[in-house]
C-alpha cells in the first residue's frame, strides 16, 4: 500500500489532492455512477480528532471544490469539498452521532459521502492513484509536520 | 427585516413563537447599537465555512502563564481550554513571548491560565510582565482572571490591562461541584465584579450557559449579578460536553431553544453594552441554529458564526463587521463604529 510519513493511501481507489482547496479527498467508484468520497489519512490527521460533521442535504447539487460537508475539530473547522461537480446521493448518518470514525477508519465507516456525477468519465479525469497521491501529498505532511500512527 | 427569506436561506426550522418572543432583544439591539453586527475569528484555530473565513494571519492570540496546568480541573473543561494557547510559564517568558508575537504582527493577547484552589488565575508574578507587553509593545492586553480580591486587581490596574474578563456563576452547588471550590460562593464572585468595577477596570463577564451538567440552573442569577455593575461586555457561552471529563462527555448540552431563553435574557438585562456569543459552543446542525436564534435576541456579534450566518444576517437587513480580534474587545468596536456611522 502506498503511504507518506506513516498515512496510508489504499490503492483500490482514486484521490482528488488539491492544496489551495484543502482537498485531500479519496474517491471509490461503487457502480451505477455512484462515487464515495472521504479524507485521506493525511487530511484526518491534519484536522484532529473530529468532533462535529454537518454535511449538505441529500439531493443538493455541488460544484467541484464546493462544501459537500462541514468538519469540525479542536483546532479546525472547514469544508469537505467536492472533487468534481456531482449530485449528494447519500451521506454517512453514523457520522452525526460520531464523527471521530474520520479519525478511526478514514477508509472505511469513515466515509463522507456519496457522489453522483453528471459525467462519471470526466469526474475521474482529475483524480490521480495512491502513488500519485503521495507524491503530491509528500511536500504538504513535511510542510506541517503530519504524520500517522 | 425578511426573516422568512433568511430563514429558508439557513434551511433550518425555527420555532415561531419563540422568534416572536426574541423579536424584543432584536429591538433592543437596533434601537441602543444600529444595524452593524460583529463576526469573529481569533488566530487559535483555523476557521473556514461557505459564507465566512478569515484568511489573513492571527492578529489576537492566547496566552497561559500555567501552561496546561489547572488545579482546580474542572469537571466541563479538565484544562483543556488551555492546550491552544501559547505557554509562558515565567515573567521572562512572557516578555519573550510577548517580543516574538509583536514581531510576527500580532497585535493583542489574552493573558490567561488554570485556576489555583481557591479559583485564582495566579497572574500576581506576571504583572510588570504584563506591564511591559501594554506599555513597550502596545499590545491590546486583556486577561481571563477568576476570583480577585483587592492586592489583585491593583496589579491589574498597575498592569494597564485594557479589560479583565471573568466566568461569573450564579449558583453555590455549580461553584462546589463543577468548579470543585465547596468553599467559595456567589458572594465571592459579586465582590470580584464590584472591585473590578470600583477599580476603573473594564470588565467583560461572561456566563457559561450548561455548566451545571448541561442544565440551566444559575445563568440567570449570574447575568442579573452581572448587569448591576454595567459590564464593557457580556459574554455568553455554551456548554461543550466532548471537553469535559468523561462524565460530562455523555451529557447534552441545553436545549437551544432554553439557550435563546437565556440570551434574550441577558440583552434585556444588559440593554446599553454589548452582548456576544463567544466561540465555546457545541459544535455541528444545533450551532446554526443557535445562532440564528441569537442574531434574533439581538446579540451584538458572534465568534465563528455556523455557515449560513454572515448571509442570514444580510438578508434580516444586518450590516456584518468580520474581525480577527477575540469577542471580548467588542466593546471598542461597537462604540468606535458609532461614532463612525
Amino acid at each position: 500500500m502506498a503511504e507518506v510519513n506513516g498515512c496510508p493511501l489504499p490503492e483500490d481507489r482514486l484521490y482528488y489532492i488539491n492544496p489551495d482547496k484543502n482537498a485531500f479527498i479519496w474517491v471509490k467508484e461503487e457502480g451505477d455512477g455512484v462515487f464515495t468520497i472521504g479524507l485521506t489519512s493525511v487530511a484526518s490527521a491534519m484536522a484532529g480528532r473530529l468532533v462535529a460533521y454537518t454535511p449538505k442535504k441529500v439531493g443538493k447539487a455541488v460544484k467541484k471544490d464546493k462544501s459537500v460537508a462541514t468538519i469540525e475539530s479542536g483546532k479546525w473547522v472547514g469544508p469537505v469539498p467536492a472533487p468534481f461537480e456531482a449530485e449528494i446521493v447519500e451521506v454517512n448518518d453514523a457520522l452525526k452521532g460520531n464523527p471521530a470514525l474520520v479519525n478511526d477508519d478514514p477508509y472505511g465507516q469513515g466515509w463522507i459521502a456519496k457522489l453522483k456525477p453528471a459525467d462519471p468519465e470526466a469526474a475521474k479525469a482529475e483524480l490521480v492513484d495512491a502513488n500519485k497521491a503521495a507524491e503530491l501529498l509528500q511536500p504538504i505532511v513535511q510542510e506541517k509536520g503530519v504524520k500517522c500512527g | 427585516m425578511n426573516l422568512q427569506g433568511a430563514v429558508e436561506e439557513l434551511d433550518i426550522e425555527l420555532n415561531p413563537s419563540l422568534v416572536e418572543k426574541l423579536y424584543e432583544g432584536y429591538e433592543i439591539r437596533r434601537k441602543n447599537f444600529g444595524d452593524r453586527i460583529f463576526f469573529y475569528a481569533p488566530g487559535f484555530k483555523h476557521y473556514e465555512v461557505d459564507d465566512f473565513s478569515v484568511n489573513s494571519p492571527p492578529k489576537f492570540v492566547d496566552i497561559s502563564v500555567t501552561g496546561r496546568q489547572c488545579e482546580l480541573m474542572c469537571d466541563h473543561c479538565a484544562s483543556k481550554i488551555l492546550w491552544h494557547m501559547i505557554p509562558a510559564t515565567t515573567p521572562d517568558e512572557l516578555v519573550k513571548v510577548g517580543r516574538e508575537l509583536k514581531e510576527k504582527g500580532i497585535e493583542g493577547v489574552l493573558i490567561s491560565g488554570g485556576s489555583d484552589k481557591n479559583g485564582y488565575v495566579p497572574l500576581w508574578e506576571f504583572f510588570d510582565a504584563m506591564k511591559y507587553l501594554k506599555e513597550e509593545l502596545n499590545l491590546l492586553l486583556t486577561c481571563h482572571v477568576g476570583l480577585v480580591d483587592e492586592e489583585y486587581v491593583q496589579g491589574l490596574k498597575e498592569a494597564k490591562v485594557d479589560a479583565v474578563l471573568l466566568d461569573i456563576i450564579g449558583d453555590n452547588e455549580t461553584i462546589a461541584q463543577v468548579y470543585k471550590l465547596p468553599h467559595k460562593t456567589t458572594e465571592d464572585y459579586d465582590r470580584s465584579l464590584k472591585l473590578l468595577k470600583e477599580a476603573g477596570l473594564r470588565i467583560v463577564p461572561h456566563v457559561i450557559i450548561g455548566l451545571h451538567y448541561g442544565k440551566i440552573k444559575g445563568e440567570y442569577r449570574a447575568i442579573d449579578m452581572i448587569a448591576k455593575y454595567e459590564p464593557d461586555a457580556l459574554v455568553l457561552v455554551v456548554i461543550m460536553p466532548y471537553y469535559g471529563k468523561a462524565k460530562f462527555q455523555l451529557l447534552p448540552p441545553p436545549k437551544t431553544e432554553e439557550t435563546a431563553e437565556v440570551i434574550l435574557y441577558a440583552r434585556k438585562r444588559v440593554q446599553t453594552s454589548p452582548v456576544v456569543i463567544g466561540c465555546a459552543r457545541p459544535a455541528g446542525a444545533e450551532r446554526v441554529k443557535l445562532d440564528a436564534y441569537a442574531v434574533l435576541a439581538g446579540v451584538n456579534g458572534i465568534a465563528f458564526p455556523a455557515e449560513g450566518i454572515v448571509t442570514y444576517s444580510k438578508a434580516l437587513g444586518l450590516k456584518p463587521v468580520v474581525s480577527p480580534n477575540c469577542c471580548s474587545t467588542v466593546y471598542s468596536m461597537v462604540f468606535q463604529t458609532m461614532e463612525t456611522s
